[in-house]
């Protein structure tokens, strides 16, 4: 039986730059993204649920013969459970986790426990704005892939947890005029191309669900695959939304050597290119609203400083302000800050228009602790870390794009899957990470398309040592076949002895 | 030919030398030499069954040789025109022979071809419009010769490394320059005897497998110049005589010293081989560092039973033992019971890179899902026992495919016996995975940081047998790789019980500690 929407119950009416962007904060680690987006289309659980020890033994699902060594058994069992329940990957990686919920991976339904929203549910409205979009197909596929496991140890857990399971609740779809509301921010264009997206999305997300490459594996690597493709389709609605051309330079390998130079450069400013989408937004969505806050035929802000007080239009600096962001009068400014920032002198009023307000309030907001502008930015780089596309991983400034071994792996398990292959050569491979995901690490002439301001330019010789750290890293994970010294096929790891060389 | 015409001509071989671009041209109307090769002789033997004859290999292997010589037999018997060179063809005609080929192969079409191809290129285009291709040609059929001589060794058969070496090196005339002030003490007149002689010959070819049993590829015009290179060292009469009336030894171009460091590619190779590089016994009495490397590479040339064991190659002599040992009928051993003890210490270098230290030789297949580090880890008392075999890379139900061939790589399989269905899930080991696993059960790695390819090989073989048993997790050992009293090792065990009276089933899961 089908109960309440998805997301639409947790709208809020006034979200200022998040909604103009769509995301507000990242969700970390992946698995609880991945649980937010189940939870879009299955009832998350309402209990407060504990799975240790004494609860199966008291349950009769588990039980020991082994009185004398119960003690040591049940603080082994509870470790173990905790690890592969999955609370202590989720919690290992996110601090800020309430103690008193607990956060499972969903090995059965009643185990899915979602979390703050605050990427505001935009891979499910991906798929939404799609008016052809089959809900039902895409439950039932999901349902199937998440809960009717019952090979490696799920055989195992699933009959601990015997008598708990319940069937998948689903939900009904979100209202189409909700998913209208939350994409209202975009002009056409950039609606077609987050249109193209979300059908790429529903498109992966099929193949992912059905296809043996994947539905063959236990419940554990499912898991992992379905969080690697929901967290790396975070990352291109960042680079979609930034236009329609920007391409993702990537290292094809995260710490190689021979990747230093020029093409580290350039990777780290087509980093800072698309990371800068964010600023650009909240600049473009502060001027919208300012303008809408200006009446009369000037169409520009006046401000004065008089008695410690800075005023806007005639409303104090914080309300106007909170009237801008859409959101509380949080952060107090001290006086003189504000004075010196918009450069006005005691008494006097200043006319201001509206951009050189808006350039000199992000100027003088930006780099504060927990402003939006920071939240928002570290969305990018905090998923681009968890599934191992974004370098370092310490909180350096200057950070790159890089293919780690698990995500390249991921990438050639999803190619052949799509493909309906059991190999094929890498070129094609390459070509098809271009094209649908904007990932260039080989020269061509569609990724100098995508490159074409990106700074410093690179040679041939760049690529075409990237290409060689790239296939050095599908080496290293099983899934290459060196046919020659310039001929190579991308496999599955388990398929790797079935392909014959001439 | 005279002593002083072959080393003018072998010179022109050498990579070093500066006419070594012309070499091709060289060779070409080399008329002097010419050797038959095994492949060569196959086509001869099966030509009349042959349809397809596909020929892949690097730049200088020989295909084009091969097609000068057996051009006018294909001709004669129905060949059409050769396509000399795949890769040079516009995609529409490589999409055009591709399709001519599946014809052939369907047997729609009663034409005959022989490609020469670049086997990367052959391979892409095969994917790309014909993706079954690739499988058929491989399949071992009577009307098709396939031959990539990049896996061709040609120091595997000694019959052949010697008649190369023989052929490429002889001539039958001293040198008339009686007045060379080289004459009496002639180095190319030494090398060549020398060469010529058992040990010599045999050292070449050590040198030549070990290249192959490491995993590179030598090719013919390589082999050529690798041995005008231990003739020559890259100079000619005029060049040597000068040098050596400028004070120059003459020790230094004596054969041994082709493990002298080097700028060229292949003699970098055999360089890091180098029998001085390696701590060993040598033969009278040593006083200074130079003596010490020119007995010991001297050695090298003299001694047969050792030359395996005085190259430095970590493990070579193991890894050429166990080959030879894999190339003996029945192709075959059990992993549990097999004595052999180089295998054993194989097995104990995947129980400890994949078990985390363990030390006992019977192997236990683990499974840890990749979002976990190996902290926790799950066994499987199933397979506690699991039939495991070493066996030769190409056997197949029970017999080896090219008998007489020694491969650079064999495989430890399960067998998978489902009654319609015997087939063999390998674990290939290449010397890569040979040395690093022998280096693990040694110690050297347990680096746990992340996995290695090595590690990724075996676990992904073991994955595939735990896919192969459906029962295998329903008693399953769950192993910490930190131990204290307050944590123990347990087992999970799937318990089953019918109810006596309504015949009903239940499951339960039994945990027990485990040592």
């Amino acid at each position: 039986m089908a109960s309440q929407t998805a997301g639409g119950t947790q709208q809020k009416r006034n979200e200022g730059i998040a909604s103009y962007i769509g995301i507000s904060a990242p969700e970390t680690p992946r698995y609880l993204l991945t649980n937010n987006f189940l939870a879009d289309y299955f009832e998350p659980s309402k209990e407060e649920d504990v799975y240790d020890f004494d609860t199966f033994t008291q349950r009769g699902t588990l039980y020991t013969e082994d009185e004398a060594n119960q003690e040591p058994l049940k603080a082994s069992f509870d470790l173990f459970l905790k690890r592969y329940l999955g609370e202590e990957a989720i919690r290992e990686e996110n601090r800020k986790l309430t103690e008193n919920k607990h956060f499972y991976f969903p090995l059965i339904p009643e185990m899915l426990t979602d979390s703050t929203a605050n990427l505001r549910h935009v891979l499910y409205r991906l798929q939404l704005l799609d008016p052809k979009f089959d809900f039902d197909a895409m439950q039932r596929k999901l349902d199937h892939y998440m809960f009717a496991d019952v090979s490696g140890l799920n055989h195992i857990l699933k009959i601990l947890f015997q008598g708990k399971e319940h069937k998948t609740r689903y939900k009904n779809p979100e209202k189409r005029e909700v998913t209208e509301e939350y994409w209202s921010m975009l002009e056409k264009g950039q609606r077609s191309r987050m249109l193209r997206l979300g059908q790429r999305l529903s498109g992966d997300l099929d193949t992912l669900l059905t296809h043996a490459y994947f539905l063959q594996l236990d419940f554990y690597r499912r898991y992992h695959y379905l969080s690697m493709l929901l967290t790396s389709y975070v990352i291109q609605y960042i680079v979609v939304r930034k236009d329609g051309t920007t391409g993702i330079l990537c290292k094809g390998n995260p710490l190689d050597s021979r990747l230093g130079g020029m093409l580290h450069r350039a990777c780290c400013n087509n980093y800072d290119n698309i990371r800068n989408l964010f600023p650009a937004l909240l600049q473009d969505c502060y001027e919208q609203m300012t303008r809408k806050l200006v009446t009369g035929e000037d169409k520009r802000l006046h401000m004065m400083g008089r008695d410690g007080q800075v005023t806007v239009n005639n409303k104090t600096f914080e309300e106007f302000t909170a009237a801008v962001t859409g959101r509380g009068m949080r952060n107090h400014i001290p006086y003189e800050k504000l004075m010196q920032a918009f450069e006005l002198k005691e008494g006097e009023q200043k006319p201001v228009p509206v951009e050189e307000f808006v350039l000199r309030y992000i100027d003088l907001t930006k780099t504060r602790r927990g402003s939006t502008l920071t939240k928002l930015s570290s969305t990018l780089t905090t998923s681009g870390k968890q599934i191992g596309m974004i370098y370092p991983r310490s909180n350096v400034r200057q950070k790159y794009f890089a293919m780690s071994e698990n995500l390249a792996e991921f990438y050639v398990r999803l190619y052949l899957a799509r493909a309906g292959r059991r190999y094929d050569y890498l070129d094609h491979f390459l070509e098809d990470l271009q094209k649908r995901y904007r990932i260039v690490i080989a020269k061509s002439a569609e990724g100098d398309r995508r490159l074409k301001e990106i700074k410093p330019r690179l040679s041939a010789q760049d690529f075409a040592r990237n290409k060689a750290a790239f296939i050095d890293t599908l080496n290293s994970v099983s899934c290459l076949i060196k046919l020659s010294d310039s001929g190579y096929v991308v496999t599955l790891p388990e398929r790797k002895g079935d392909f014959r060389l001439i | 030919m005279t002593l002083y015409d072959k080393v003018n001509l072998l010179v022109r071989y050498c990579a070093q030398h500066q006419s070594h671009g012309f070499m091709m041209d060289e060779r070409n109307t080399d008329n002097s030499f010419h050797i038959s090769l095994p492949q060569e002789e196959e086509i001869r033997s099966r030509i009349e069954k042959i349809r397809v004859i596909l020929l892949t290999g690097e730049a200088g292997d020989g295909k084009s040789r091969i097609l000068r010589s057996v051009g006018p037999l294909l001709a004669d018997n129905g060949f059409g025109e050769p396509c000399r060179d795949f890769s040079a063809l516009s995609e529409e005609k490589k999409k055009e022979l591709i399709l001519r080929l599946r014809e052939v192969l369907d047997g729609k079409s009663a034409e005959k071809l022989m490609i020469l191809a670049n086997v990367g290129v052959f391979t892409q285009t095969a994917i790309r419009y014909d993706i079954r291709l690739m499988e058929e040609l491989t399949d071992g059929r009577e009307d098709v010769f396939l031959c990539n001589f990049e896996h061709r060794n040609l120091a595997e058969d000694q019959a052949v490394f010697r008649h190369i070496v023989s052929r490429f090196l002889c001539y039958d005339q001293p040198c008339a320059n009686t007045d060379c002030i080289c004459f009496a003490d002639c180095a190319y007149r030494t090398n060549i005897a020398k060469l010529l002689t058992d040990s010599g010959m045999e050292g070449l070819r050590v040198i030549c497998n070990a290249v192959y049993l490491t995993g590179g590829h030598l090719t013919f015009r390589e082999l050529l110049s690798l041995l005008a290179y231990a003739v020559t060292f890259g100079q000619d009469c005029g060049q040597r005589v000068r040098g050596i009336a400028e004070g120059g030894d003459a020790e230094h171009f004596l054969y041994y010293n082709i493990f002298e460091q080097s700028q060229d590619a292949l003699l970098r190779k055999v360089a890091e081989m180098d029998p001085a590089l390696k701590r060993g016994p040598c033969g009278g009495e040593i006083r200074t560092i130079r003596e010490y490397i020119r007995a010991r590479r001297r050695e090298f040339f003299e001694h047969q039973e050792r030359q395996y064991e005085m190259l430095r190659v970590d493990y070579l002599p193991e890894f050429y033992a166990v080959l030879g040992y894999m190339n003996q009928r029945p192709y075959h051993y059990d992993a549990s019971r097999d004595t052999n003890e180089i295998l054993r210490m194989l097995k104990r270098g995947i129980n400890k890179m994949s078990s985390q230290g363990r030390s006992d030789a019977g192997l236990v297949v683990t499974d840890t899902p990749p979002i976990f580090d190996g902290r926790i880890r799950m066994e499987f008392l199933g397979l506690a026992d699991v039939a495991l075999i070493w066996n030769r890379y190409d056997l197949r139900a029970g017999q080896a495919a090219d008998a007489g061939r020694l491969w650079n790589r064999f495989c430890l399989s399960y067998m998978v016996n489902t009654g319609q269905q015997k087939e063999l899930l390998s674990l290939v080991i290449d010397y890569r995975l040979f040395r690093y696993l022998m280096m693990c059960s040694q110690d050297y790695f347990m680096n746990r940081n992340a996995s290695s390819t090595e590690e990724n090989a075996v676990s992904t073989f073991y994955r595939k047998i735990l896919q192969q048993k459906e029962q295998i997790y329903s008693s399953i050992v769950i192993r910490f790789e930190e131990k204290s009293e307050e944590i123990c090792d347990f087992s999970l065990h799937v318990h089953e019980e019918e109810d006596f009276f309504s015949g009903e089933t239940s499951q339960s899961i039994r945990i027990r500690k485990e040592d």
